[in-house]
C-alpha cells in the first residue's frame, strides 16, 4: 500500500509484483501451519481428555455410598456423565482456547497500536471492554433463561418416557388422544420457551457484537478529524481501519458460544459435586473371626424418615437367619446395612467381631454374595453376566453355577447358548430366567456371607423347587440372611427375626414362634389362606 | 497458580486439561498475530 | 458424521446401564475398568472423535481458515495487474482508493464465512436427526380394517394361531386353538416362556398373528374397530404401570364418565381401602409426585379397580400375585373374585392353586397346546399338568435349610443309635 501511495504522489514507480509474491507465499504457508497447530491443540486434544474425565467420573460414582443414589434419579446421573461432559467437551474445544487466546492477542496488538497513536487506539478499542462487560453482566439473566429452556425440555422428555412406558395401558384404556393432546401442549410450551430464550440471549450476544463494532465508526470519525487537523496521515488511518475491521474476528466463535460457556459452569458444578461427595472409607486390613453378623442397637433413617429403630439381632455363621415382615418394615434396609451398602446412623454392625463401618467397603464386600430383588443384568452374553460374580472364573465354573441355579437348560435353548446376548437389562429373558441368572452370579462368587433378598420371588413353581434345592446344598456352612415374604420358604430357617415398622418385634426359631400367639403365626395364617384361594 | 485453580474449578479441567488449554491459547495467539501481521503487511510494504 | 452419532449413542446406552447397575458393580467388586462394555464405548467414542477431527477435519478446516483469512492475498496480484492500466489512464488515485476500500472490507468475509460454517454444521446435524426420525416414522402401523364389524357375543376363540417374535428362530405360538364360551373362565398355564403371556397379548392386538385368527364373538379382532375392542375387554397386566395423575383419575381412565361414588365403590371392591387411608389426600393423591410411591401389589389393586369400574364383559388378566407379600396377596385375590363374576375370563396363571376351579385349563408348552381340560381330568392323565401339579405341591412344603444342620442331626441320631 505504501508503495502505491508513493507511486500516487509520484515518488516512485509502480511496485513490482514479484517481490510480493514470495512474501505472500510465505505468509500463506506460515498461516496454514499455525492453523493446523491451533486446531490440534483445541479440537484435536480434547477427546483424549474427555475420555479420562468420563472414566474418572464413572469410577468416582462407583465408589460413592449407595445412599447417594437413593436421592438422585438414574437419568439425572447418567445425564451428568454423558450430557454434562459433552457440554464441557464442546466448551473446551470450541471456546476456552479461542477466547483466552483472543484476549491475549488483542491485548498485544492494542499495545502495539498505542505506540502508534493512542487517540486512535482508544477510538478503536473502547467498545471491546464495554461489550464484554455487558455480556458478563447479564450472565445471570442468560443462564436463567437457559435453565428454563432445559426444564421445558425435560418436561417433554419425561412425558415421552411416561407414554412409552405405559403404552399398553394407554392403548387399552383408549386414552391415546388425551395423552397426545397433553404431550403436544408440552411441546408447544417448550417451543415457546426455547424461542424466547434464544431471542433474549441473541439480543445480548449480538448486541455485544454490534457494540464492539461501533469502534469502527468512532475510528473513522476520530481518524478523519485528526487528518483534517493535520495530526495524522492517511497511512495511519488506513492501518487502523485495517486493524479495526479484523480485530473482532478472533472473538466471533467465542461470542457465539458464550451462552454455552456460561451453562457449562453449571455442568462443571455437577461434576465437582460428584467428586466432592465423601466416599465411604475404612481400613484395608480385615480379619474377621468367623462370619457371624451382629446388629447392635442399630438405627437408620432415610431422608429423615426413621426406617430402623434400635434393631438388634445375631445371624450366626452356618445358620440361616430369616428377616420377615410387611413391606416397609425394614428388612431390605437391614440387608443393605449388613453389607455396608449404607452406613447406619447409630449402633454397631459387626461381621466376625469387626465393625463393618471400619472396613473399606471394597475389602468388606469380598465376603458377601447378594441376590437383590430387582434384578440388574447387562447387555452382554449370558456367560459374561454370570461371570460378573467372579472376575477370573473359568468357563467351567460359570457352567457349574448356572447348573446349580437351574439355568443351564434354558440357556442351551437360546440361539447362541451361553454366548447369546440378553439385551438391555436382560430384557430378552423372562422374569424368572433373569432371576436365575442373578442367583447363578451370586453362587459363582462363593462368598462366606450370602444375602438373599426375595431371591425366588419371580420364579414359578418348578423353577423355585429346583433352585431351592440347589441353594440348600450350596448354602451349607455359610452365614445366610434371607429376606422373605413367603412364610413357607423359611419354616426351617434356624432363626426368624420378625420386623414391623422398623423395629424387631420377635426373634425365635420358626417352630417356637408358630406355636405361640405371634405376628409370625398371624402372617403364616394369612399366607395359608391365600394359598388356598381358588378362582 | 491462582489462575489454574480457578479454571479447574469453573470448568472441571484436569491438570492435563490445563496444559492443553495453555497450548491452545498459545497457538491461538500465534495464529491471530500471524494473520493480523499478514494483513498489516499491506501497509508497510 | 453418522458413525460419530452412533458412537455417541452406544456410549449413552452403556452409560445408563452402568449407572443403573452400580449396586451390582459394587457388590461384585468390578470397577469401571473391568466393566468393559462402558469402557469400550468411551474409548471407541474418544478414538473415533479424535480420528474424525484430526484425520478428517483438521486439514480441510485449517486450509479453509487460512484462505478465508488470507483472501486479501488475492488482491495483491490483481492489484498489480490492474495498477499499470489505471496509472496510464490517470486513475491511479481512485484505483488506490478502491483498493483501500476492498482491503478494509475483506475483513467482513472471514466473519461472514464463520457464520455460514456454523449454519452448515447445524444443517448437517439436523439432516442426521431427520434421518433417524424417518426410520421411526417408517415402521408399519397396526393395520385397521375397513370393515369395523361388531362382535355378536362375548366368547373368545383362538383359531389355529401361529405367531413368531421378530428375529426369533422358532414361533412363540404354533397352531394354538381353544374356545372360551361366554361367561366361563379359562386358564392358560405352562412352563415359563411357553407362550401364555404372548397369547394374552394377541387379544388386544399388541401383536398380530401370522396365521390363524383371534376372534371375539365370532369376529376377527383385526376386523374390529380397535377402540371398540378395548371397550369390550378389560385387561390387567403383569407389572402394569399407573399414570402420573390422581388415583381417582387413574381408575376413571377406563370409564371417564363415571361418577366419583362409582370410582370409590370400585376401589373398595378392589380392596384398596388401606391404600387410600395411607395418604392424607386419599383418592385425590397424585401418583408419581414426591414421595408418593406404591408397591407392586398396591399398583396391581388399583389396576384391578380400574378393570372393575369398566365392567366390561370380557376380562383378560395376567395373574401375577407371585411377587406380592402376604397381606397384598389375600386382598388381590378377593379383588379378582369381584372382578371375575359373570364375565368371560381368560387368565394367565402362575400359581396352579388358583386354577383348580376354572372351566377349562389349557396347558401351553413351547408355544403348543399340549393338554386341555378340567383340573381333575388333567391330574388323572398324568401328563405335563399332573407333573406341574406335583412339583407345585412339593414346592409348597419346601423350606430353606442348611444341610449342615441336617447333617448334624443325622450324625447325632446315628451316635445315639450306636
Amino acid at each position: 500500500m505504501k508503495d502505491f501511495m508513493e507511486a500516487l504522489t509520484g515518488k516512485a514507480d509502480l511496485p513490482k509484483l514479484a517481490n510480493y509474491l514470495l512474501l505472500l507465499g510465505i505468509f500463506l504457508v506460515v498461516s496454514l501451519v499455525t492453523h493446523i497447530q491451533q486446531y490440534t491443540n483445541t479440537y484435536g486434544s480434547v477427546y483424549a481428555k474427555v475420555k479420562d474425565v468420563r472414566m474418572n467420573l464413572a469410577e468416582s460414582l462407583r465408589k460413592l455410598p449407595l445412599s447417594f443414589f437413593g436421592k438422585r434419579d438414574i437419568a439425572d446421573l447418567t445425564e451428568t456423565i454423558m450430557g454434562d461432559v459433552n457440554t464441557l467437551e464442546h466448551v473446551w474445544s470450541h471456546v476456552l482456547g479461542y477466547l483466552y487466546g483472543a484476549y491475549i492477542s488483542t491485548a498485544v496488538i492494542a499495545i502495539g497500536l498505542l505506540f502508534m497513536s493512542w487517540q486512535l487506539t482508544i477510538a478503536a478499542l473502547w467498545a471491546v471492554p464495554v461489550a464484554f462487560m455487558l455480556l458478563f453482566g447479564t450472565r445471570k439473566l442468560v443462564m436463567s433463561r437457559s435453565a428454563r429452556t432445559r426444564k421445558a425440555a425435560l418436561t417433554v422428555s419425561d412425558s415421552m418416557q411416561e407414554m412409552l412406558e405405559c403404552a399398553r395401558e394407554i392403548r387399552v384404556t383408549n386414552k391415546e388422544a388425551d395423552f397426545l393432546k397433553q404431550f403436544n401442549e408440552k411441546v408447544d410450551t417448550h417451543e415457546r420457551v426455547t424461542l424466547s430464550g434464544e431471542l433474549f440471549t441473541g439480543i445480548f450476544v449480538n448486541g455485544a457484537s454490534v457494540i464492539m463494532r461501533l469502534g469502527m465508526a468512532t475510528t473513522i470519525l476520530a481518524g478523519t478529524s485528526m487528518i483534517l487537523a493535520g495530526t495524522a496521515d492517511f497511512m495511519i488511518l488506513f492501518m487502523f481501519l485495517m486493524v479495526i475491521t479484523r480485530i473482532y474476528a478472533p472473538f466471533d466463535q467465542s461470542l457465539a458460544l458464550i451462552a454455552e460457556m456460561f451453562m457449562s459452569q453449571v455442568s462443571a458444578g455437577r461434576i465437582r459435586e460428584i467428586y466432592d461427595t465423601p466416599v465411604a472409607t475404612g481400613s484395608e486390613d480385615f480379619e474377621p473371626k468367623g462370619h457371624d453378623i451382629v446388629f447392635d442397637k442399630v438405627s437408620f433413617a432415610y431422608e429423615d424418615e426413621g426406617v430402623l429403630k434400635n434393631v438388634s439381632f445375631t445371624a450366626k455363621e452356618g445358620e440361616v437367619t430369616a428377616l420377615v415382615g410387611a413391606s416397609g418394615s425394614g428388612k431390605s434396609t437391614c440387608a443393605r446395612l449388613a453389607a455396608r451398602l449404607w452406613d447406619a446412623r447409630s449402633g454397631k454392625i459387626t461381621l466376625g467381631g469387626v465393625d463393618v463401618q471400619t472396613v473399606d467397603p471394597e475389602v468388606l464386600l469380598r465376603d458377601y454374595s447378594v441376590v437383590f430383588q430387582d434384578v440388574t443384568l447387562f447387555d452382554d452374553t449370558v456367560m459374561e453376566n454370570i461371570r460378573l460374580g467372579k472376575r477370573d472364573a473359568s468357563d467351567a465354573e460359570v457352567l457349574a453355577a448356572a447348573k446349580a441355579a437351574n439355568c443351564d437348560e434354558f440357556i442351551r435353548n437360546l440361539p447362541q447358548g451361553y454366548l447369546t446376548n440378553i439385551g438391555e437389562n436382560g430384557s430378552k429373558l423372562s422374569g424368572g430366567e433373569r432371576q436365575r441368572i442373578s442367583i447363578a452370579r451370586a453362587l459363582l462368587k462363593n462368598a462366606p456371607v450370602v444375602i438373599l433378598d426375595e431371591a425366588t420371588a419371580s420364579l414359578d413353581v418348578e423353577n423355585e423347587t429346583r433352585v431351592q434345592g440347589a441353594l440348600t446344598r450350596l448354602l451349607a456352612g455359610k452365614t445366610v440372611l434371607v429376606i422373605a415374604h413367603r412364610m413357607r420358604t423359611i419354616e426351617n430357617a434356624d432363626k426368624v427375626v420378625v420386623m414391623n415398622d422398623g423395629r424387631v418385634v420377635e426373634i425365635g426359631s420358626p417352630a417356637d414362634l408358630k406355636t405361640r400367639k405371634t405376628e409370625f403365626a398371624h402372617m403364616l395364617q394369612l399366607q395359608t389362606e391365600s394359598a388356598n384361594w381358588v378362582i | 497458580m491462582k489462575f489454574s485453580e480457578k479454571m479447574k474449578q469453573t470448568y472441571a479441567l484436569t491438570d492435563v486439561g490445563i496444559r492443553n488449554m495453555k497450548k491452545a491459547v498459545f497457538w491461538t495467539v500465534i495464529v491471530n498475530l500471524v494473520v493480523m501481521g499478514g494483513q498489516e503487511s499491506y501497509i508497510s510494504l | 458424521m453418522q458413525k460419530y452419532q452412533e458412537a455417541l449413542d452406544a456410549m449413552s446406552k452403556t452409560g445408563t446401564e452402568y449407572v443403573r447397575g452400580i449396586p451390582v458393580v459394587k457388590v461384585f467388586q468390578q470397577t469401571v475398568y473391568s466393566f468393559t462394555a462402558f469402557k469400550k464405548t468411551i474409548d471407541a467414542y474418544s478414538d473415533y472423535a479424535t480420528e474424525f477431527t484430526t484425520k478428517g477435519c483438521r486439514l480441510p478446516q485449517s486450509l479453509n481458515l487460512t484462505f478465508t483469512e488470507g483472501v486479501f492475498t488475492l488482491f495483491v496480484p490483481v492489484a498489480f495487474f490492474l495498477a499499470p492500466g489505471a496509472m496510464a489512464k490517470g486513475n491511479l488515485a481512485s484505483f488506490v482508493v478502491d483498493f483501500a476500500f476492498y482491503a478494509i472490507f475483506s475483513a467482513v468475509i472471514s466473519t461472514a464465512l464463520a457464520k455460514i460454517m456454523f449454519m452448515t454444521n447445524g444443517l448437517m446435524t439436523a439432516k442426521e436427526a431427520l434421518n433417524r426420525i424417518q426410520d421411526i416414522m417408517n415402521v408399519p402401523e397396526v393395520e385397521v380394517s375397513k370393515s369395523q364389524k361388531k362382535p355378536n357375543n362375548n366368547e373368545i376363540v383362538f383359531d389355529h394361531v401361529t405367531f413368531t417374535y421378530e428375529g426369533a428362530n422358532h414361533p412363540a405360538l404354533s397352531d394354538v386353538s381353544f374356545r372360551v364360551p361366554a361367561g366361563s373362565t379359562i386358564a392358560l398355564v405352562g412352563p415359563s416362556g411357553g407362550g401364555k403371556t404372548t397369547a394374552a397379548s394377541l387379544i388386544p392386538r399388541f401383536m398380530d398373528v401370522e396365521k390363524g385368527s383371534v376372534q371375539i364373538g365370532g369376529v376377527n379382532v383385526k376386523d374390529m374397530d380397535v377402540h371398540k375392542l378395548m371397550d369390550q375387554v378389560a385387561f390387567v397386566f403383569q407389572s402394569g404401570k399407573l399414570f402420573k395423575m390422581s388415583i381417582l383419575e387413574n381408575v376413571k381412565a377406563s370409564k371417564p364418565d363415571a361418577s366419583r361414588q362409582q370410582v370409590l365403590d370400585a376401589l373398595e371392591a378392589a380392596q384398596c381401602k388401606d391404600i387410600l387411608e395411607k395418604f392424607p389426600e386419599g383418592a385425590d393423591t397424585v401418583i408419581g409426585s414426591k414421595g408418593i410411591h406404591l408397591s407392586g401389589g398396591e399398583t396391581q389393586r388399583i389396576l384391578l379397580a380400574r378393570a372393575i369400574l369398566k365392567d366390561a364383559p370380557i376380562v383378560v388378566l395376567d395373574e401375577a400375585t407371585a411377587f406380592a407379600d402376604p397381606e397384598n396377596e389375600v386382598l388381590i385375590q378377593k379383588a379378582f373374585e369381584n372382578l371375575a363374576k359373570d364375565k368371560t375370563v381368560l387368565m394367565v396363571a402362575h400359581r396352579l392353586s388358583t386354577v383348580t376351579n376354572a372351566d377349562c385349563i389349557v396347558v401351553l408348552d413351547k408355544g403348543k397346546v399340549v393338554e386341555s381340560g378340567r383340573h381333575e381330568e388333567l391330574r388323572m392323565k398324568g401328563g405335563l399338568y399332573a407333573h406341574m401339579w406335583d412339583d407345585y405341591k412339593k414346592g409348597l412344603s419346601w423350606k430353606i435349610e442348611n444341610s449342615d444342620t441336617k447333617g448334624k442331626q443325622t450324625k447325632s441320631m446315628e451316635r445315639e443309635a450306636s
